[in-house]
């Protein structure tokens, strides 16, 4: 009769393994690593769609977004989509997008304000918004927030799926206490916790889901409301960084459906290597980061 | 004294009644004035003037004597105060004398039973007096006697004692309840927006159209009540899972499991404060053991009104004789027929309502008609809120329990602590009890909770969630309540007027000492000890014993103070936050002004650290401007504040605690700019301008700095206060403008010599030092660092010591300084200056591990590394970590350990890149690729060196050019393109004889040589692999001279 039914063997956060968890030996021996992962794509071409609290239009950090759209209530109640004149209404979804800017700087970027202020959101302008984005195929769709009412469940389940032989990638915070919420419970989305290494592109895979990724997560440098930037720390800002790394594959390696990319995330984990005699890959392999000069 | 009514003041001391009103005057010591939430109701009678021209006067006042009677039964029986009647008018208090948690529901409820009770009378006036009667809400043009009803919520002064006949309760809140009536449609109640809120779930309200008040700059929000929500155990709580509570809930279990087993009733007592989540607890033993076959009723008691124990006991039998909890079909349920005529006639009496239907006689029959039940199937019944029980009640549990052997009977009594007040023995001498204390959420529990009431959560660090779940502390009533409020676009400083009104209700009830040292303690703060409350005057003490330890027992006893740890220190502490925040709330302004003054006063003499006096001074003045009159005296206050608070921060920067001294001198800017607001500048403004941007750029936020600085260098009259400014700026824009930095140091250097501003030179001199450093004048940077230094140590400044010893460090590592020696000199700067000073050890360890590590000490490297970077961590500062990265990275490559080499470097690089840091960016980015480079990656490499090579003006040290240059002559070498290659060691080495490093010079010569024999010629490549050499040597670099050891062989051989 507790609410929260012990599951010892799915991890939730980081710290729940330890580094023999951690070691994934796999049979493929392809060599996916960072170069073959990204080259020198900067996410030119990719669609990709930040569904969160809207996005400060021209933050010098995040830069000119491709559309900004919200969801509104319509005269019979019911949601819709129009466009969106507020920006953003708490900081959080200016932080995915300069996160998702940092890694893939050419993507397209659109917002779609799901929420109001930091209590206001309601899983059926999530639903309405998502259904959006979905319909409109981007190929990547950034979640950092969740609902726990399993009355929502079974609709963002449908879109999930939707999305997933679409061709969509829904990239999604998973929770950050133990606790059950959607979409990023769904198999069919990628889902992402936290780790503690500056390296926005330190990418390891969890052997042991419901969270299947760990990103860069806690005190992360990113844009805020106002023009200003602060460090921000949850599973929020490990999300767009695995968003980026998908609007990089996509960028590099044109119609990877969402099958292949999650496949290929997981080969290129710093944690992921291929033989079982050989050690563990160093942290990120490959060649610098290369980006043209510091101004 | 002040006269409560008209706030005459100056009568004689002796005075009993006011000389301008004729008021009685209350001594303030016999009661005290308090701040307090209460709910007004106005009502105005609509027709009687129609009325009274149909009717002859006699008749007339026969009925307005029945409309005062009816309307005055119905707010006295919800707990109102009927302040007077006006005419047709009625004007009605809640939470006078006595605050209620529910004042708002209660005036709403009295409001409803009014228009309630008027179409009763209308109806009555239609028989007696041929009027036709109408429906009060109806079309009812035709009624004759109609109501409009306003009721507001808010706070109010409440002076003195009811009933001398004037209206003791003052301030808007009242005015707005006038308003609200005069507005509202006849027939209707207009609620305002606090009420609203109060209400939330126990009303139906739509908005209606705001009303324009005057003096008020905003329209005011109305809402229209509809409807009330008649059984509050029915009123859905936010949909939350149920968070933590496993230890309770395994208690319930096993209880209940016991009971079935034995058939033994048990008594479980849940016992806990308002909204800690006793009924949710209870309710979630019920579902489970519902799903489980057990019958289950739950019956709620009523502060006041009809519900008293046949009410709850009627609601029981409902439910376990009917369809279950919730159940509104009162006619007999056909399983009672089986029953004995006895219980029948007892089910029967019950059901059709009538009010004394139990007494103790009734006992032994419920006992059998439970034990009927229990027979079939185990049966669980919960008991809630019975710290509001009858007598009876609570007798027929005990009698329940103590008689019901072989019954399969749980009974869950839900209580408030006040319970124990009635019934200290409650659940002893049973034979199966259990009593358990429902405490707070732990904090991780409480944040999930908070974090689970909106829909939908965003999954990012939420300062309003941190609130949230700091301030409920571990309730979830007050949690829910607080966000709920945020939802509606309330403040994080705001507290929901229901928490509130629960905690006032309970404050309310306490004596008035403990009343009073609570007021007293809150002004303190959240902690306070005894002689911090006798310091505030007043009356004495009672007499006998020590000060206040009578009222200090009884809050121990009630929990709403605790002691602090060590528990025998003599310091306690509010056991809530909130708590403290309603007593604060309810101290008039003027008293609090004054006990905030008595405390700087007390704690300035007592030696308190200057931000506590400051603090308390600066509490004294906003309670005074808020009151308004003369300014003089607490702009005075304010000054007093600004100065101990400007001192502390100053302190807190000096003692390198950052972010505290960011907050300090935050709280000092802001009260300087309320103060400027109200005409009075403080002197100091410029200065504490310029130091709050001191202190944020050591935390980091470059641009809230800038946008302080920039006016301050611009317009600021005083030309010290100008000149540290501009001094700040050009370092903030040394990466952009390189060339600009020491042209204004030595500018302000000659502003602050003339001033004698001590901390001025050393920074100007500081920052000289610095500009040396990054051309590569490393013996030039030592000296000026080292003057730095002393005229830091003269001045007192602890950061500036700390930065110019770091200096010195590092020129001790890239100049001329051979290893053995710069390892001495480090070594003596430690002890002499350290003097426990982390942010020292830290800026001193860093380049002393990559000297230890030249001369292939790389365990002593490794341990001041870590240490480093565990004094950062703690201290809270970022920007130094890629520096500490970047060191790591040396350490690693010289020790050939390339793996952790390139992890150190590449975070190096990230850190550098975000904090637009291009020296340390381009140097982690060369020795990567050296690293690349020396295992086999050369394209990996190659890639890297191919970027346009940092200039003059990219902000990057000739030494980081010079090593960049070097690589890329070194890859051309490899690549076989000696021409290319001997082209960048040529500018290697040209930009490495701009500086005296000797490490740079010998690498700049070695990829000369290497560049030679890729040219083919070795007797070249062999005199300049010596001039490396003598380089290496000449420092100490036991590593760099194995290079060319090795180069030498490879030449030799080749």
């Amino acid at each position: 009769m507790t609410a929260f039914p012990d599951a010892p063997r799915l991890t939730w956060k980081l710290s729940d393994l330890s580094e023999t968890d951690l070691t994934v030996r796999t049979a493929w021996s392809g060599g996916v690593d960072r170069l073959w992962r990204t080259g020198t794509a900067r996410g030119a071409g990719v669609r990709v769609c930040v569904l969160d609290s809207g996005v400060e239009p021209d933050h010098p950090e995040v830069g000119p977004l491709d559309g900004a759209f919200a969801v509104d209530t319509g005269p019979g109640g019911e949601p819709r989509i129009v466009k969106d004149v507020l920006g953003d209404t708490c900081g959080h979804g200016t932080a995915c997008a300069g996160i998702i800017r940092q890694l893939a700087p050419d993507c397209e970027l659109v917002s779609v304000r799901v929420l109001g202020g930091d209590f206001s959101g309601t899983g059926d302008a999530l639903l309405a918004g998502l259904r959006w984005a979905v319909r409109e195929r981007f190929d990547v769709i950034n979640i950092s927030l969740s609902t726990t009412r399993q009355a929502f469940a079974q609709g963002l389940r449908q879109l999930a799926d939707e999305a997933y032989f679409g061709g969509t990638l829904l990239v999604a915070a998973a929770h950050n206490s133990r606790v059950e919420s959607f979409p990023w419970r769904f198999s069919s989305v990628i889902s992402v916790g936290s780790h503690g290494e500056a390296d926005p592109l330190h990418l390891l895979y969890n052997p042991t889901p419901p969270v299947e990724f760990f990103a860069r997560g806690i005190d992360v440098p990113a844009p805020w409301l106002g023009g200003t930037n602060r460090r921000c720390t949850g599973n929020s800002f490990a999300t767009p960084h695995v968003a980026g790394l998908c609007a990089l594959l996509h960028s590099s390696h044109r119609g990877l459906t969402p099958f292949q990319v999650k496949s290929l995330l997981h080969l290129g984990a710093a944690n992921v290597s291929a033989t079982p005699d050989s050690a563990p890959e160093s942290a990120v392999p490959g060649r610098p980061d290369d980006r043209n000069g510091i101004r | 004294m002040e006269c409560p009514v008209c706030a005459t003041r100056d009568h004689p001391a002796a005075a009993q009644f006011c000389a301008v009103c004729g008021t009685r005057l209350i001594s303030s010591v016999d009661v005290p004035d308090s701040r307090r939430v209460i709910t007004a109701l106005f009502a105005d009678l609509v027709g009687s003037t129609a009325l009274g021209e149909r009717l002859d006067p006699e008749p007339l006042r026969q009925v307005m004597v029945r409309f005062y009677t009816l309307m005055r039964d119905c707010l006295e029986r919800h707990g109102g105060t009927v302040e007077k009647f006006i005419g047709d008018a009625v004007m009605a208090v809640f939470g006078v004398p006595r605050v209620h948690e529910d004042d708002a529901l209660r005036a709403v409820r009295a409001a409803w039973d009014m228009r309630q009770a008027l179409m009763g009378l209308n109806a009555e006036l239609g028989d007696e007096l041929g009027i036709e009667p109408g429906t009060e809400r109806g079309a009812g043009l035709t009624a004759p006697l109609r109501l409009r009803i306003g009721v507001n919520t808010g706070e109010v002064l409440s002076a003195g004692m009811p009933g001398v006949g004037q209206s003791l309760v003052s301030g808007d809140t009242v005015n707005i309840a006038a308003r609200l009536e005069q507005h509202a449609p006849v027939g209707e109640i207009l609620l305002g927006p606090d009420t609203h809120r109060a209400l939330r779930g126990r009303a139906v309200s739509e908005p209606a159209d705001p009303l324009v008040v005057k003096g008020k700059s905003r329209p005011l929000q109305a809402w229209r009540l509809l409807d009330l929500v008649s059984d509050p155990s029915a009123v859905p709580r936010a949909q939350t899972p149920l968070v933590g509570r496993r230890i309770e809930l395994g208690r319930l279990e096993l209880a209940w499991e016991q009971t079935t087993a034995t058939a033994a009733p048990h008594l479980f007592t849940l016992l806990g404060e308002a909204g800690i989540g006793k009924s949710r607890l209870a309710a979630e033993f019920t579902r489970a053991a519902a799903e489980r076959g057990a019958a289950v009723a739950v019956a709620r008691c009523q502060p006041y009104g009809d519900g008293g124990t046949a009410a709850v006991l009627a609601e029981v039998v409902r439910q376990l004789l009917g369809a279950g909890p919730g159940t509104e079909d009162a006619a007999p349920p056909p399983s009672a027929g089986s029953h004995s005529p006895a219980v029948r006639a007892l089910t029967d009496r019950l059901l059709s309502g009538e009010r004394d239907a139990v007494s103790p006689a009734d006992f032994g029959t419920v006992g059998l008609l439970l034990s009927a039940v229990a027979r079939q199937r185990p049966v669980v019944l919960v008991l809630d809120d019975l710290q509001w029980a009858q007598p009876t009640l609570l007798d027929l549990v005990d009698h329940l329990i103590d008689t019901g052997r072989g019954s399969r009977l749980m009974m869950v009594c839900v209580s408030r602590l006040d319970l124990l007040d009635t019934r200290p023995q409650w659940g002893s001498g049973k034979l199966s009890a259990t009593t358990l204390a429902v405490p707070p959420l732990a904090p991780d529990d409480c944040r999930r909770l908070v974090e689970a009431i909106g829909e939908v959560l965003l999954h990012g660090d939420s300062p309003a969630v941190e609130r949230v779940t700091a301030v409920s502390e571990g309730n979830p009533l007050f949690a829910e309540q607080m966000a709920a409020l945020l939802a509606d676009g309330g403040g994080t400083e705001d507290l929901p007027p229901t928490v509130q009104a629960l905690l006032a209700a309970r404050l309310d009830r306490l004596s008035p000492a403990e009343r009073d040292l609570l007021g007293r303690g809150s002004v303190v703060g959240r902690q306070f000890t005894v002689p911090d409350l006798t310091a505030l005057g007043g009356p004495p003490p009672a007499s006998g014993g020590a000060p206040y330890a009578a009222p200090l027992a009884a809050l121990l006893r009630r929990r709403l103070i605790e002691p602090t740890e060590p528990p025998d220190d003599g310091t306690y502490r509010f056991t809530q936050l909130l708590v403290r925040e309603v007593a604060y709330g309810s101290l008039p302004k003027r008293l609090r002004a004054a006990w905030h003054e008595a405390l700087a006063d007390w704690f300035r003499s007592g030696g308190a650290a200057p931000d506590i006096v400051g603090t308390h001074l600066a509490e004294a003045y906003r309670c005074l401007r808020d009151l308004g009159g003369a300014a003089s005296r607490r702009q005075a206050l304010a000054g007093r504040a600004v100065d101990r608070l400007h001192e502390a921060g100053a302190a807190a920067l000096a003692r390198g605690e950052c972010s505290w001294a960011v907050e300090l001198l935050r709280r000092t800017a802001a009260l300087q700019d309320e103060l400027a607001a109200e005409g009075s500048p403080v002197a100091d403004a410029p200065q504490i301008r310029v130091r709050l941007a001191e202190a944020l750029i050591t935390v980091g936020d470059r641009a809230a700095a800038r946008e302080l600085l920039e006016p301050a260098a611009a317009g600021e009259p005083d030309p010290r206060v100008r000149a540290h400014a501009r001094l700040h700026l050009a370092q903030l824009d040394a990466g952009s403008k390189p060339r600009e930095l020491p042209r204004t140091a030595a500018e302000v250097l000659a502003v602050f010599t003339a001033a004698g501003d001590l901390l001025g030179i050393t920074r100007a001199r500081l920052c000289l030092a610095q500009v040396s450093q990054r051309d590569g004048r490393y013996a030039e940077s030592a000296r000026s660092f080292e003057k730095a230094l002393a005229l830091g140590r003269r001045a007192g400044v602890e950061l500036e010591q700390a930065t110019a010893l770091g200096g010195l460090a590092t020129a001790l590592w890239l100049g001329p300084a051979p290893v053995l020696q710069a390892v001495e000199e480090c070594r003596r700067l430690l002890p002499a200056h350290d003097a426990g000073r982390r942010t020292v050890r830290a800026a001193v360890g860093c380049p002393l591990a990559v000297l230890h590590a030249m001369r292939r000490d790389f365990d002593a490297a490794r341990a001041l590394l870590a240490e480093a970077e565990q004094i950062v961590t703690e201290l809270g500062v970022i920007a130094p970590m890629a520096a500490i990265h970047t060191f790591a990275g040396l350490v690693e490559s010289l020790a050939g350990r390339t793996a952790q080499a390139e992890d150190r470097l590449r975070q190096a690089g990230e850190l550098s890149w975000l904090a637009g840091d291009a020296d340390t960016w381009t140097m982690a980015g060369t020795w990567t690729a050296d690293l690349w480079l020396q295992g086999g990656r050369a394209d990996d490499a190659e890639a890297w060196t191919e970027r346009t090579p940092p200039g003059d003006a990219s902000g990057v040290s000739p030494v980081t050019r010079s090593g960049f240059m070097a690589l890329r002559a070194r890859l051309l070498s490899a690549r076989g393109r000696p021409e290319d290659a001997e082209q960048a060691a040529r500018e290697a080495l040209h930009l490495a004889s701009r500086t005296d490093s000797l490490s740079c010079l010998a690498t700049a010569h070695l990829a000369g040589a290497g560049a030679a024999l890729a040219a083919g010629r070795r007797e070249e490549a062999l005199t300049r692999a010596a001039d490396a050499e003598r380089a290496y040597r000449d420092k100490g670099d036991q590593v760099g001279a194995g290079w060319v050891r090795r180069f030498r062989e490879e030449a030799e051989a080749s």
